[in-house]
């Protein structure tokens, strides 16, 4: 249960929440099982209604686990629309693969496995909604390169921003946390709100969502949807690099 | 009136440079107001010029076949004196260049004249001519309608009789498809034969100058003259008969507009009927030609307008500046990718040309579009014109092989048609023959 919000809130909240389906319900109890740190369904709808607002087709998470906010993100793509999402584990990724299926997005989801930080440089932009959850280390050396990757009018938004409301200096709620942590957090929000490319706005919905809007030209987005389809191709193009025969 | 003709008329002084001069002059103070073909005219200049050269030739001095030969320049190009704007604010207020480009330092040399410089598709970025900082340029045969770009200008100040030939560049089509657009002849070279220092560049891997005229024979001579040869052979036609030409099927013939697929289909039958040999030919990577030119092409453009696309970006017109910023998404790892792609439809053009003498395409698959027009309805479904006007030409950028657009007869509202011959790597010279062989034969 959340530090932010009160219990009875939050289940208040929950009973709203008419946008879940058996499979995500299903996935997150098996998540809770196992302990893995999944973001809650009321967050999973924000992500979902905030893709569909922004008429995503192009959208980038770090932090699969087992594909639950992805199954949320992806949701909201049109066919044709593609989620990559990347995850350091390689068991959590291939359960993640599988419940993609299982909702049907197998089409639209790319799960890559290894560092972000390393694969982030093979991505290719631009996307219209970033997710960062993720491990909490890498949301600083990260941020650079997502907002490059984010295109003007996209949405980056980032999980676990209050931090159980540990970034709020002598607050301590966690004694599990790593203190590296809560100070990378308490950076990182501060440099999404001062950046000068992004407006920010922080919900203190479950353990803090930061939603940040990039700023510029709108009328760049078909061109950029052009782009990503053309780079589509060319690497689908079979020219017979050394690499591959 | 084509360059060789007035030659033969001058030199049987029936006319004169000041007399061919100042009749360009007069259309362009007519026209040009309309049709707005120029960026700048050099009245005084070229009148000057004229002058000059009719004393040389009075006093036994004659440069050659462009002794005396008014001619346009595509603003993009340095010709001493005048600013090269490349139809953009982004240059606005650069000095004028202090020196000829080479290209135009050779046409000097030989006597031309330059009555202007014309008007362009900013910084050679597009292929209507639509966007420009000094207005469309508007096709003499229909003013609602594109002439083309990027080179429009040029291609629009020969037909409407302001030149009598022009200099233009081409990166993925831009003197063919405003050729084809107003119906002169357009010939892009090998790629590397004809210097392009001193213009300004779009996409160096692509960039090509080259000749737009009103015949082949006049294309020829321009090409050596802009290739600073001394003293070039005279153009032998090579005969329809015993030609080997194939045509490139399925990409580039699946998307036609039907009057000009009639057009194209007539010419072959004439060749043939003249003792041409004609074949298909599939040029197996053609689906990927689109994505291979844009991530070569834009990724180049951006990286050389990457300072000024941060600086002032509003100086650029908005569709230029957007296609730009488009650019700069660009990875390297694809640019890289598309180099690879390069490489293999070099091979397939080169494979297709082995057994035959040239292929023979259309230059565009449209009628030239209308000015503002996004996409045109073709074969059923709507297509942007952008690509489309692209379709036929840019990959011989890529491939870097020569190829020359000529008119082949008009719709049946006037507008031109035009056929497209595509020649070995190496050998722009039999290209030009077999050109001036084809040329015979259409209408």
């Amino acid at each position: 249960m959340g530090q932010i919000v009160p219990d009875p809130i939050e289940r208040y909240l929950a009973g709203l929440n008419h946008l879940s389906d058996p499979v995500l319900e299903d996935i997150a109890r098996a998540g809770e099982q196992e302990q893995l740190p999944l973001v809650d369904a009321e967050v999973g709808a924000l992500l979902r209604i905030l893709a569909t607002a922004v008429g995503a087709t192009r959208i980038l998470e770090i932090g699969t686990a087992i594909g639950y906010s992805g199954i949320w993100l992806a949701g909201a793509l049109p066919a044709g629309g593609m989620l990559i999402t990347m995850e350091m584990d390689e068991t959590r990724a291939r359960v993640a693969r599988g419940n993609f299926a299982r909702a049907g997005l197998a089409d639209r989801a790319s799960v890559i496995v290894g560092d972000a930080k390393l694969k982030i440089a093979k991505v290719a932009g631009p996307f219209d909604v970033i997710f960062l959850d993720g491990p909490k280390h890498l949301y600083n050396p990260l941020l650079d390169r997502l907002v490059t990757l984010l295109r003007p009018g996209g949405l980056l938004i980032t999980d676990n921003v209050l931090w159980s409301g540990e970034v709020v200096p002598g607050f301590v709620a966690r004694p599990e946390h790593d203190e590296a942590d809560t100070r990378a957090i308490a950076e990182y929000n501060q440099r999404i709100n001062a950046h000068p490319e992004l407006m920010t706005a922080t919900l203190p919905l479950r353990d803090g969502v930061a939603i940040a809007i990039k700023r510029g030209a709108p009328e760049m987005k078909p061109l950029l949807d052009t782009l990503a389809r053309s780079t589509q191709a060319l690497r689908a193009a079979d020219f017979n690099d050394d690499a591959s025969s | 009136m084509t360059i060789t003709e007035f030659g033969r008329k001058l030199r049987a002084r029936e006319t004169s440079a000041v007399e061919a001069t100042d009749a360009c002059l007069a259309r362009i103070d007519a026209d040009n107001g309309r049709l707005n073909a120029f960026i700048l005219v050099m009245a005084d200049e070229a009148r000057g010029q004229a002058r000059e050269a009719d004393r040389e030739l009075a006093g036994g001095h004659d440069r050659g076949p462009l002794h005396g030969v008014p001619m346009s320049i595509k603003d993009l190009i340095d010709v001493r004196g005048t600013p090269t704007t490349a139809a953009s604010r982004v240059r606005a207020g650069r000095m004028a260049a202090a020196h000829d480009a080479p290209i135009v330092a050779h046409l000097r040399h030989a006597g031309a004249i330059f009555v202007g410089k014309t008007n362009l598709h900013e910084f050679a970025l597009g292929v209507t001519n639509e966007d420009s900082a000094f207005g469309p340029a508007r096709n003499p045969h229909d003013p609602a309608r594109s002439p083309g770009g990027s080179s429009g200008g040029s291609a629009a100040s020969i037909i409407a009789g302001m030149a009598l030939a022009s200099i233009g560049t081409d990166t993925g089509g831009s003197i063919r498809i405003p050729s084809a657009a107003c119906g002169t002849v357009g010939l892009k070279p090998a790629f590397g034969e004809i210097s392009t220092e001193g213009v300004v560049p779009l996409s160096r891997t692509l960039d090509h100058a080259g000749p737009l005229a009103a015949s082949v024979a006049d294309a020829h001579l321009l090409y050596h003259v802009l290739r600073g040869d001394a003293a070039p052979r005279p153009l032998v036609a090579a005969p329809a008969r015993g030609l080997r030409v194939a045509v490139p099927r399925t990409y580039f013939t699946d998307l036609l507009d039907d009057e000009v697929r009639a057009a194209f289909e007539s010419a072959l039958e004439r060749l043939r009927a003249a003792g041409a040999r004609v074949r298909d030919v599939e040029i197996r990577h053609a689906r990927d030609i689109p994505a291979v030119y844009l991530h070569t092409g834009l990724a180049e453009a951006a990286a050389y307008h990457a300072v000024t696309l941060e600086k002032t970006p509003e100086l650029y017109t908005p569709s230029v500046r957007l296609r730009l910023e488009m650019g700069r998404h660009i990875l390297a790892e694809d640019y890289v990718r598309a180099d690879a792609g390069r490489q293999v439809l070099r091979r397939e053009v080169d494979a297709a040309l082995a057994e035959h003498d040239a292929l023979v395409l259309p230059t565009l698959p449209i009628p030239a579009p209308v000015i503002g027009a996004n996409s045109v309805t073709i074969g059923g479904s709507q297509e942007p014109v952008r690509n489309l006007l692209l379709r036929l030409t840019q990959l011989f950028n890529l491939t870097g092989h020569p190829a020359i657009s000529l008119p082949n007869g008009r719709t049946s509202t006037g507008l031109p048609c035009s056929l497209q011959i595509v020649g070995g790597r190496t050998h722009t010279d039999a290209l030009l023959g077999i050109a001036l062989g084809c040329e015979a034969h259409l209408p």
